[in-house]
């Protein structure tokens, strides 16, 4: 996991140049280092969840009737 | 004598499973890491959508791809935060569910790769996907026994 990290930064590095949103996601994993595992889990469910309700949003909008 | 071994029987317990807890809290970093790539990744998507970039069956198929990464994260997500006790069977099972991530994965990247014509476009949702595929890296690392 140690030597992965350096990889996974730098990916993050450069996704955040092209999606700025990714910044805040590198501030997420920092936020993330006092949490215990059964909480991580949690959130990490809700935020599926939510990308859920996200996907289908945006299905729901493309398939709805055009004016 | 007694309570020595009793005492050493305790330490050995409490640091086998603060290895464990290692693990797991690792494996939810991962677990969260991809599903707020993926969220970053439907924002994208969204945004494509909303200026007419990706329009009609192509925005149909990206967005479906995302939403399959999205149901097979929730699989994991399930599983994984039932399990207590990492052993050889539940990192296997772990292991099968990461290969439904990484095909989902896959999937969308060859749906971007199809539907979104333009490259810019293209490498900026495949950057976002990038770093799902990074994190089943760490995952497999770890089920694997090698983090």
């Amino acid at each position: 996991m140690p030597a992965m990290l350096p990889i996974l930064l730098q990916l993050i590095s450069l996704a955040s140049q092209v999606a700025p949103e990714v910044v805040k996601m590198l501030a997420d994993i920092k936020a993330q280092q006092g949490k215990d595992a059964d909480t991580i889990f949690a959130e990490a469910g809700v935020t599926i969840e939510a990308n859920n309700l996200k996907g289908l949003a945006i299905l729901a909008n493309l398939m709805a009737p055009k004016p | 004598m007694r309570k020595t071994v009793s005492t050493l029987l305790i330490l050995i317990l409490v640091s086998a499973a603060a290895c464990t807890d290692d693990q797991r809290k690792k494996i939810a970093k991962a677990d969260q890491d991809m599903a707020n790539a993926l969220s970053i990744a439907l924002d994208i998507d969204a945004g494509l959508i909303r200026d007419g970039t990706l329009k009609g069956d192509a925005a149909v198929a990206v967005t479906t791809t995302l939403l399959d990464i999205n149901r097979a994260l929730g699989i994991f997500n399930t599983h994984a935060k039932a399990i207590t006790t990492l052993d050889t069977a539940t990192k296997s099972d772990l292991l099968l569910l990461a290969d439904g991530i990484v095909k989902a994965v896959a999937d969308a990247n060859q749906a971007g790769a199809i539907h979104i014509n333009n490259q810019e476009t293209r490498a900026k949702l495949a950057s976002v996907l990038a770093i799902i595929s990074a994190a089943i890296t760490t995952l497999r690392a770890i089920l694997q026994g090698g983090a």
